[in-house]
């Protein structure tokens, strides 16, 4: 469905990125872990178009990607969700949603047609139902609290109507309760509507419960690939999770 | 052959004076983030001084420490009062009441001494030599050098002394620099100082130059100065004053070789234009990381 | 009894400024694109209608429309600089611009030269030529057409997405808006209201020369959007009206009359940031409040508005 061949990313000198290939399969749920600063977030930010790789190329459904930057990928069908939660001042949880909402609309004479219409808000309040934010449609969305941004991101990637969607940490900032809801959300997007998506997470036994396979990122190069089970028995990981020591003892 | 001399030296003079204002708007922009326009007003008045002190006395060396002293002072109060609460605020808000202050300064000195240029001829080193077949004055060569050894000094000043070496630090990071102890607002307040001390020597020498001085010489020197410092990269002494001699250079020699396309003025602002359309971050400017 | 000319000609001149400003609060206020060059676009209108009327003898409608397209195109080249630069490179550029037009102006005779270009037609209608209060009303019709297009493109999808690229530009580009694109949009858009303004403003005077589109003219119209409030409409015409009639006001005051303009810009700068009508400002509420009061109040469904 997605694809990276070969890719590299650099800052500088940091090569977040080392000659990368992986995909993400259609209708599967992917994880991508590993400690932090490995270029978990670079890849994906690579895959939705926010980064050029320095090197390799991108392909989504067999189409060369790489060139395309992230407002045409979004509008292809690829949604990322940021680690960090955008949401500036002044903007309401309902019109950074509506945002997305209008995701085809942004070329053209579409640019000048009224956007605050039934159809659109209507949108809006069920993907904020899906992701329970549905009492916070007017609530300023920097004043929420991480938890709350957090299923914001979702639901204003949702309301792009992915077809591949780009989870980073998703989990981060929530109470274990709503992190269980929100692997409830995951498996039922994925399940229920086919949804391919790839989620990079911290939080090792959510990822590893929700995922069909799994990719371990270390210093930018791919580590470990492989169903979970596999994955979490490999000593390479394990090393680079828990050093050394603990590997061979 | 002689010719070309003089329009050298010429155009190194005036360089020197857009090098000398431009020194003092780099270390402001450094800092603070400011496009610093008022910084030309600091020019005026600075220049009015060295013309009134220089009237009182007679002594060239008190003009010119009148001019730097007042400058430094006006420098140092517009940003204590007209910058300092407004960091925070979006950029063009500070650079709205930087233009405005210029305005009202201009103004305030247009009704204090007339709006018409005053005659300031000042008695120093003013004598005509022949430098390679070419006739020139000698004031030109000490503008030159007074800028020259003044940058130098500016230069000491920030990279050799501890508080010149912490402002380097801060204007590349002020948050690291604040936790590694380094006091950002004494640092601030030490540019505004040096920096509104160099305009008002370059308001001294232009009176002492032109021998002439008026309440708008600022006018677009205030824009030029921006200019300048984009081409010698935000922030960089040696920058800001080659940027200041080379536009200096190209005004003076475009001036002479095309004076029917567009006024001397023009240049500065062609140079920015074709500048940034190629170097988008500045000469030296490195592209900066989202 | 007749309205006294002098004030048929303030009317006027508030409604050219006000359509001259409300563009910078498009390109400024909504979509965050610093423009510091705004009287270069009025320039570049007046001079391309008042050389197709006065020079070449077209009709001065055909004038404005070709002043608000060469403006269009003008702006739009500006938008695809920006793109490039950022925020402070960009605010120097503007002004860089500015004063390359009006050396521009200076310099060739086109643009009539240091004289200038007079006897630049007034419009017409069935032979009926438009001065006086009939002229205030064409330009009061003008600026109500381009409110009617600016509240268009507010409440539209690029109304948002301006919003959005002005805030966030990632975020803009995660819900599939081309930052690049409506910074262009916003430039040209802006841009054109400028030519229109200075369109307006020769037709008006029937004389126009390089110096009347001189940076500090910029700075004049910034100071009308920002004294109104950058993100608001009818902001834009409030500061209009503040500042082509302060000076009326400081009349006495005469030779100090510039010196009052510096303060004036300083003291709403420090006090009203956000401008009169601007977002959460006080005068703003205070309207609101009164509206509310008569049961005019902005019933806005879907703002989260508390008080
Ligand atoms: N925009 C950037 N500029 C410079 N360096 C960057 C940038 N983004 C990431 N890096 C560097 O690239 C490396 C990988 O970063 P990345 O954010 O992809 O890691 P990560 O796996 O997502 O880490 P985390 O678990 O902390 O989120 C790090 O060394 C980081 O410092
Ligand atoms: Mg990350």
């Amino acid at each position: 469905m997605l694809r990276l061949e070969n890719v590299s990313k650099h800052f500088g000198g940091v090569r977040a990125l080392d000659g990368v290939s992986l995909s993400l399969r259609e209708g599967r749920i992917t994880g991508i872990i590993g400690p932090n600063g490995a270029g978990k977030t670079t890849l994906l930010r690579v895959m939705a178009g926010f980064y050029k790789p320095t090197r390799g190329r991108v392909y989504y459904r067999d189409r060369d990607v790489t060139s395309l930057g992230p407002h045409e990928r979004a509008r292809l069908g690829i949604a990322l969700t940021f680690q960090i939660p955008r949401a500036p001042p002044e903007f309401t949880v309902g019109q950074l949603v509506q945002a997305a909402v209008g995701k085809a609309m942004y070329r053209g004479t579409a640019l000048l047609a009224e956007r605050d219409r039934e159809e659109v808000w209507d949108r809006v309040h069920r993907v904020l139902e899906r992701v329970g934010l549905s009492d916070y449609a007017e609530r300023e969305a920097s004043q929420l609290p991480l938890g709350l941004q957090k299923r914001l991101e979702l639901a204003r990637a949702l309301a792009l109507e992915p077809r591949v969607l780009l989870l980073d940490e998703p989990s981060a900032g929530m109470s274990p309760e709503e992190a269980r809801e929100l692997a409830g959300l995951v498996r039922d997007l994925n399940e229920r509507e086919g949804l391919t998506i790839a989620i990079v997470e911290h939080n090792v036994p959510l990822a590893t419960g929700l995922s069909h396979y799994m990719y371990v990122l270390h210093y930018g190069r791919l580590l470990s690939e492989g169903e979970p089970g596999e994955v979490l028995r490999d000593p390479r990981v394990i090393e680079a999770y828990l050093g050394a020591g603990y590997a061979r003892g | 052959m002689a010719e070309i001399v003089l329009q050298v030296v010429d155009g190194l003079a005036i360089g020197s004076i857009y090098a000398g204002i431009a020194l003092g708007l780099t270390l402001v922009y450094g800092l603070l983030r400011i496009l610093h326009i008022a910084h030309a007003g600091v020019y005026v008045v600075g220049a009015y001084t060295a013309y009134m002190v220089y009237g009182a006395t007679g002594s060239p060396l008190a003009s010119m420490a009148s001019a730097m002293a007042s400058s430094a002072l006006l420098g140092f109060l517009i940003n204590r009062l007209f910058y300092k609460p407004l960091l925070d605020q979006p950029r063009y808000v500070p650079l709205m009441v930087s233009i405005a202050l210029f305005i009202i300064m201009e103004e305030l000195v247009a009704n204090v001494f007339g709006h018409y240029p005053k005659g300031f001829h000042v008695d120093f080193l003013s004598r005509d030599i022949g430098l390679a077949g070419a006739t020139v004055n000698t004031r030109k060569i000490v503008v030159f050098a007074i800028v020259l050894a003044a940058t130098l000094l500016t230069w000491a000043l920030t990279t050799k002394t501890r508080l010149g070496v912490a402002s380097q630090a801060a204007a590349q990071d002020a948050e690291t620099a604040m936790t590694l102890g380094v006091r950002i607002p004494l640092i601030i307040d030490f540019n505004f100082l040096l920096g509104s001390a160099l305009a008002g020597l370059a308001g001294f020498l232009y009176g002492y130059y032109y021998g002439v001085i008026s309440p708008f010489m600022g006018g677009v020197v205030a824009y030029k100065g921006l200019v300048v410092i984009v081409l010698g990269g935000f922030g960089s002494v040696m920058g800001a004053y080659l940027g200041g001699i080379i536009l200096g250079l190209v005004e003076q020699v475009m001036t002479a070789l095309y004076p029917d396309i567009l006024p001397r003025e023009a240049y500065a602002f062609i140079a920015l234009i074709a500048l940034l359309l190629f170097r988008p971050y500045g000469i030296f400017g490195r592209r900066e990381m989202a | 009894m007749p309205i006294p000319e002098y004030y048929i000609t303030l009317a006027t001149l508030v409604g050219i400024y006000g359509v001259a400003a409300l563009g910078l609060n498009i390109t400024m206020g909504w979509a965050g694109q610093v423009n510091l060059g705004q009287a270069g676009f009025l320039g570049i209108g007046a001079m391309t209608s008042a050389i197709l009327t006065a020079k070449l003898g077209l009709p001065v409608g055909l004038g404005i429309a070709a002043a608000a397209l060469s403006a269009l195109v003008v702006g739009a080249v500006m938008g695809l600089v920006s793109i490039r630069l950022r925020e402070d490179f960009l605010a120097i550029t503007t002004i860089a611009f500015n004063f390359l037009v009006v050396y521009i102006f200076e310099y060739y005779d086109v643009f009539g030269g240091s004289y200038g270009i007079s006897n630049i037609p007034r419009p017409s209608i069935g032979g009926y030529e438009l001065r006086g209060a009939s002229y205030m009303l064409l330009t009061w019709g003008i600026l109500a057409l381009l409110v009617l297009l600016a509240l268009r493109i507010q409440r539209s999808w690029m109304g948002l997405a301006f919003n959005l690229v002005r805030d966030d530009e990632q975020l803009a580009s995660a819900v599939g808006v081309d930052v690049r694109r409506m910074k262009v949009l916003a430039f040209a858009i802006g841009a054109m209201y400028g030519g229109v303004a200075g369109a307006l403003s020769a037709h008006f005077k029937g004389y126009i020369v390089f110096s009347d589109f001189e940076f500090p003219y910029s700075i004049a119209i910034l100071t009308m959007s920002i004294l109104g409030g950058l993100d608001s409409i009818a902001g834009a015409i409030l500061g209009s009206f503040i500042v082509v009639v302060s000076p009326e006001v400081f009349r006495p005051l005469m030779q100090y009359r510039r010196v009052m303009y510096g303060v004036l810009i300083v003291v709403v700068v420090f006090f009203a940031p956000r401008g009169l009508l601007g977002k959460n400002a006080v005068a703003r509420r205070l309207l609101e409040r009164m509206l509310a009061g008569y049961g005019l109040g902005p019933g806005g469904k879907k703002k989260g508005e508390g008080g």
